[in-house]
């Protein structure tokens, strides 16, 4: 017993150092394991604030752009309005009186941005206060950002489009031909769609939005352009698509809510019983 | 506290904010951060017992981690390069008998210097680089981003050095 004693007294450091670079460890794994980490994230109040005071400050060098990109938003959600107009009553009533509204925006502000690490991350500035949950959507009017992971009370980190171990359900503008969307890691403009079917006929420059089958993202929602194909053994190896948000400049962003996802994900899981 | 201790902790407050917010925003030719952080390792006082280094350390990584939704990452290299700082700089300078107390970097030249900061970055950036990717499949770009970052942070860190350390004679 003594000679254990002496021994745990004697290596005590490397012990130390040997326990502590095992719980880093255990946090690297958990966390490449399952995205969303309980206390590493970047949504706690301390990082949270910190990157939002900061942000306050750096947003005034960019109000321009901003408002340039705001109008335009705005004008092309009014040309989406006057359309809406012309539609017929009967067809309208049906629109606005039947169907159920599916989804809510909610206006957020990125606060921190990563896009050189292999898994990058945003920190948005709104939480749980504004009723924003883990799995929601995040887009501007260019296109999708990412998926939000952690929420604080007032802030929430999201998994970026520029991470790999995001994926979302995509497919082409044109056509019903469905395939998932995935980054490879290497350029922060080129994200990889993959599993298209073959019988899919597919052009560079066709417009890839997203699909309607995952329960976060809305249909529609444009992702990007398509780069390049690489196309083998009579199906698609690789197919690059150049993404319409430049996601290293982004300042403004909506969370989008889908109100029926608890009813499509509790259908779905008794479908799995 | 100690005056030692005070600006041990002024160094750990002004470190972290310095690399989330200016060092990791750098991004050059798309990658390239230097990493600051190694200079808390670099500033810690010389102790024989380092048991108190190895646990501000881990906080030290821990915390950036936060900011960088990394995980364990950054703590794992930070701890690292505690541990190995005092073997490395016994063997840098060349100097088995390395007086602890007396010691200080403007006793030393520049070369030493240089190739000091360079080993705890390559220790530090490979850390960094293989728990981020986890993947034997991306050897080749673990390395290459590690061998051009450890260039970069060596270059920055030794400016800082030179700065921020004292050069008064004793």
């Amino acid at each position: 017993m003594q000679f254990i004693l002496y021994l745990i007294q004697k290596h005590r450091t490397f012990l130390l150092f040997f326990v502590l670079e095992l719980i880093a460890l255990f946090f690297t794994i958990q966390f490449h394991s399952y995205q969303k980490s309980k206390f590493i994230n970047s949504a706690n109040g301390i990082t949270g604030g910190l990157y939002n005071s900061v942000t306050s400050f750096r947003s005034y060098l960019y109000l321009e752009d901003e408002n340039t990109l705001l109008a335009k938003e705005n004008s092309e959600l009014r040309n989406k309005l006057s359309e809406q107009i012309s539609i017929p009553v009967s067809f309208k009533d049906s629109i606005n009186g039947k169907f159920q509204q599916k989804f809510q925006y909610a206006p957020a502000k990125i606060i921190n941005n990563d896009f050189h690490k292999n898994n990058n991350f945003i920190t948005l500035n709104r939480g749980k206060k504004d009723s924003i949950l883990p799995d929601m959507a995040v887009i501007n009017a260019k296109g999708i950002i990412g998926i939000t992971a952690n929420t604080s009370k007032n802030y929430t980190s999201a998994i970026s489009v520029l991470n790999t171990n995001f994926k979302v359900n995509a497919r082409l503008k044109k056509a019903n031909y469905f395939g998932t969307l995935t980054w490879n890691g290497k350029s922060h403009q080129e994200v990889q769609l993959i599993d298209i079917p073959r019988q899919a006929s597919l052009k560079v420059g066709d417009t890839i939005v997203t699909g309607g089958r995952s329960a976060i993202f809305p249909e529609g929602v444009l992702i990007g352009s398509v780069s390049s194909i690489q196309y083998q053994n009579n199906r698609y190896e690789k197919i690059n698509v150049n993404l319409f948000n430049d996601v290293r400049n982004v300042t403004n962003v909506y969370i989008v809510r889908n109100l029926q996802k608890e009813e499509i994900k509790q259908l779905e899981s008794k479908n799995n019983d | 506290m100690t005056s030692a201790n005070i600006k041990i902790l002024i160094r750990f407050l002004l470190l972290i904010p310095l690399q989330v917010l200016i060092a990791n925003h750098m991004r050059l030719f798309g990658y390239i951060n230097p990493q600051i952080c190694l200079l808390f390792a670099l500033w810690y006082p010389l102790k024989k017992d380092i048991s108190g280094f190895l646990v501000t350390s881990f906080l030290f990584g821990l915390i950036i981690d936060m900011f960088s939704n990394s995980g364990g990452v950054n703590a794992a290299a930070c701890l690292l390069i505690a541990y190995a700082r005092l073997p490395i700089l016994k063997f840098v300078f060349n100097d088995r008998d390395l007086n602890l107390k007396l010691f200080k970097y403007s006793n030393y030249g520049t070369v030493p210097k240089i190739v000091l900061i360079f080993c705890l970055a390559l220790i530090h950036q490979l850390t960094i680089y293989a728990l981020e990717y986890f993947s034997f499949s991306h050897i080749l770009s673990i390395l290459y981003k590690t061998f051009t970052n450890s260039l970069f942070t060596t270059f920055v860190v030794i400016i800082f050095l030179s700065i921020f350390t004292s050069t008064k004679k004793q």
